[in-house]
């Protein structure tokens, strides 16, 4: 597996969109700074997901967490989103993706922005023919809150070749061609695990205290 | 008894408590939300005349009114209850349309495209979200003549742009497709600003002529009615002028995707009953009638030579209904009512819309040709999941290209016809996922991709014109 260099990133981005082979990345806003010799600056996006207070004191991934741990908000380009210290968001590139059959792609944090104690994705690795918006995990481990620009470069794109003769047949639709960042997505955990024989989960169930005693809440 | 100051102050408490409060639900709102440019600056206005008209009546103080000033006053809170009753409804429905809930790059597009007709270089068509499953132009020359009267004595609630009022439902939120409807909305925003200020060559005053030429002409017993008759049924001609004119600019400036949209929608509404598309009301011309005049209008400006074969039912019954418009109905509050020739007058009319149309959308016509060269690579794009670049090929550096026009126009024929080519590059299981449900999801994420086009467009254009 070798880095493509950012000669063969450009020739691959020649490509149309429909190529198999080709690559996409759009908007490319400021091509003449974007590319390193062997990495992509990417910008943050716009959108972003925010966690929630929940109503249980833990939180379960389950079928349901997609929609019950954030809150979707917008910051438009020129405006700010501040992180408060020791808290984590949901953030997506500005750029949309495509990866050619044939490459696996890295997302980092930029060297500038990490040395701000702020960390980008912790799930960093982009499988061949991915589409869409990357999901950013940002984590401000710093002791102060943070301002983050929506426009600005936040991190980097390293792509590498992988030893695959043949595109999919078809594409595969987990987390495909998002243009937001998504929230999780988990089956019930008694879901996967009967998957391997397991037949009793431990799971956890709410109750309310009613005048005949103790009962699950729907 | 208590004295006419007493009366007055007490008046003026409970208004000066009524804009506190309403200051306060629209700060909380622009706190906690985002909202696009128009949005943002009718709040501005909110704003400085909820601050000015605060002002003013804290100075009704007891000791700077005395009985003689007390009936003058008195009129002057009225003006200013009388203003902020009209006000009032259109904040919460706009505070309610933030960029979350709308399709704001489609919106920020649809203005700037507004912007640049003659004359409404400073319009702000402010969004609102409407319970009613429907979209509307609310009219603003009542809200603007009664800012003006007010404005003599508080400057602030002078209208400094063209302000204008389009309601969508709240169900249709962010989608794309159904909403490229309010384009006809802002058709009606357009007409009510040109019957206050008219631009060379688009004259909304001259067709009230030409309706009464016509309706002269096509009715025989027509001079004989009295004045309030003439002036029904001419209101019932404006009325028809006034949706053609309508449809017509929002095909000049999105295209044929209007057409699409609009038969979308209607049918969301059970509209497309066979037995109504020949059906003429107080207020609407038959759809008919509607679908043969954008049927001419796509002729004329070379959009149906590129979607003339397009596999689609919608293309179908535009062809059907507009087919039919040799047909037609009168029903008058809701009742069958003998035509005495309103409809013939009516298509004598029918020329001056268009040339009306064509002369104030001119600097914002799409071309037809630029959708043709560019869907090919737009819906190639698409069918493999990809958000059309900006840049074609990826080229850096290379342009801006293509157009939203030709993007939205090429992503709408493609949910049209393509949909099950997309379904089937995609790794479905069939028993977790029917196709109804797929056709749903992969629909909307359609709509986010060219969504996002247009946004990286704009983005695009705004760096081009700063670098």
């Amino acid at each position: 597996m070798s880095i493509l260099s950012s000669g063969e990133v450009k020739e691959l981005l020649k490509l149309k969109p429909a190529d198999r082979n080709g690559l996409v990345i759009t908007p490319l806003l400021d091509p003449d700074t974007a590319f390193d010799a062997d990495s992509v600056d990417l910008r943050l996006g716009s959108h972003f997901l925010l966690p929630k207070t929940l109503q249980q004191p833990y939180f379960c991934p389950d079928a349901n967490s997609a929609t019950a741990l954030h809150t979707a908000v917008y910051i438009p380009i020129g405006k700010y989103l501040v992180v408060p210290a020791h808290q984590t968001i949901l953030g997506a590139t500005l750029e949309f993706l495509k990866l050619p059959y044939n490459v696996s792609g890295q997302v980092l944090t930029r060297s500038s922005v990490a040395r701000t104690f702020v960390v980008v994705e912790t799930a960093p690795w982009i499988h061949p023919e991915y589409r869409g918006c990357l999901t950013l995990e940002i984590a401000n481990v710093s002791n102060t809150p943070v301002l983050l620009y929506p426009g600005r470069p936040i991190c980097q794109l390293i792509l590498m070749q992988v030893n695959r003769q043949e595109p999919s047949e078809k594409l595969e639709t987990d987390y495909f061609g998002p243009v937001y960042p998504e929230g999780p997505k988990f089956d019930d955990p008694e879901t996967d695990l009967a998957a391997i024989g397991v037949k009793r989960t431990s799971v956890i169930k709410r109750c309310i205290n009613t005048e005949s005693g103790l009962k699950l809440e729907p | 008894m208590p004295s006419a100051v007493e009366q007055l102050l007490h008046d003026a408490a409970y208004v000066d408590a009524f804009l506190a409060q309403i200051g306060h639900f629209r700060s909380q709102q622009q706190s906690s939300q985002i909202y696009v440019d128009p949005t943002t600056e009718f709040f501005h206005y909110v704003k400085q005349l909820e601050e000015a008209s605060r002002a003013f009546v804290v100075a009704l103080d007891a000791g700077r009114v005395d009985a003689t000033h007390v009936g003058l006053a008195r009129a002057t809170l009225q003006d200013i209850k009388n203003y902020w009753r009209l006000l009032h409804a259109f904040i919460k429905p706009a505070a309610d349309a933030h960029v979350l809930q709308v399709p704001a790059p489609l919106i920020e597009f649809a203005t700037s495209q507004i912007r640049r007709i003659p004359g409404f270089a400073n319009a702000n068509v402010v969004l609102l979200l409407t319970p009613e499953l429907m979209y509307f132009q609310d009219p603003h020359t009542d809200l603007k003549l009664t800012a003006a009267e007010l404005a003599h004595v508080i400057p602030q609630a002078g209208f400094s742009v063209q302000l204008g009022f389009i309601e969508l439902p709240f169900s249709q939120g962010s989608n794309l497709f159904t909403n490229l409807v309010l384009y006809h909305e802002l058709g009606h925003f357009v007409f009510e600003e040109l019957c206050s200020a008219p631009q060379p060559g688009c004259d909304p005053g001259q067709i009230e002529g030409e309706i009464r030429m016509a309706l002269n002409a096509h009715w025989s017993g027509y001079a004989a009615l009295s004045a309030d008759e003439k002036a029904f049924f001419v209101g019932i001609l404006r009325s028809w002028s006034q949706e053609i004119f309508c449809d017509l600019f929002a095909l000049h400036l999105i295209g044929p995707a209007f057409t699409f949209a609009f038969i979308e929608v209607f049918s969301l509404l059970g509209l497309q009953d066979t037995a109504l598309q020949t059906q003429f009301t107080e207020s609407h011309p038959s759809d008919a009638l509607r679908f043969a005049e954008h049927l001419a209008m796509l002729t004329d400006t070379g959009w149906w030579d590129h979607i003339q074969t397009l596999d689609s039912w919608h293309r179908v019954i535009l062809e059907e209904c507009a087919g039919k418009s040799g047909s037609s109905s009168l029903h008058i509050d809701g009742q069958p009512y003998p035509d005495p020739g309103l409809v013939d007058a009516f298509k004598d009319v029918l020329p001056t819309l268009r040339d009306m149309v064509r002369h104030i959308s001119a600097e914002t016509t799409t071309s037809a040709e630029n959708f043709a060269r560019l869907r090919p690579e737009v819906e190639s794009a698409l069918l493999w999941g990809v958000v059309p670049p900006v840049h074609p090929s990826g080229q850096p550096g290379a342009g801006i290209d293509p157009d939203p026009v030709s993007i939205i126009n090429a992503a709408f024929c493609f949910y049209l016809t393509r949909l099950p080519e997309l379904l089937r590059n995609l790794n479905l299981s069939a028993e977790r996922t029917p196709e109804v449900q797929a056709r749903s999801f992969w629909a909307a994420r359609l709509q986010t991709w060219t969504l996002k086009a247009v946004e990286d467009h704009q983005i695009m254009s705004k760096r081009e014109s700063r670098v």
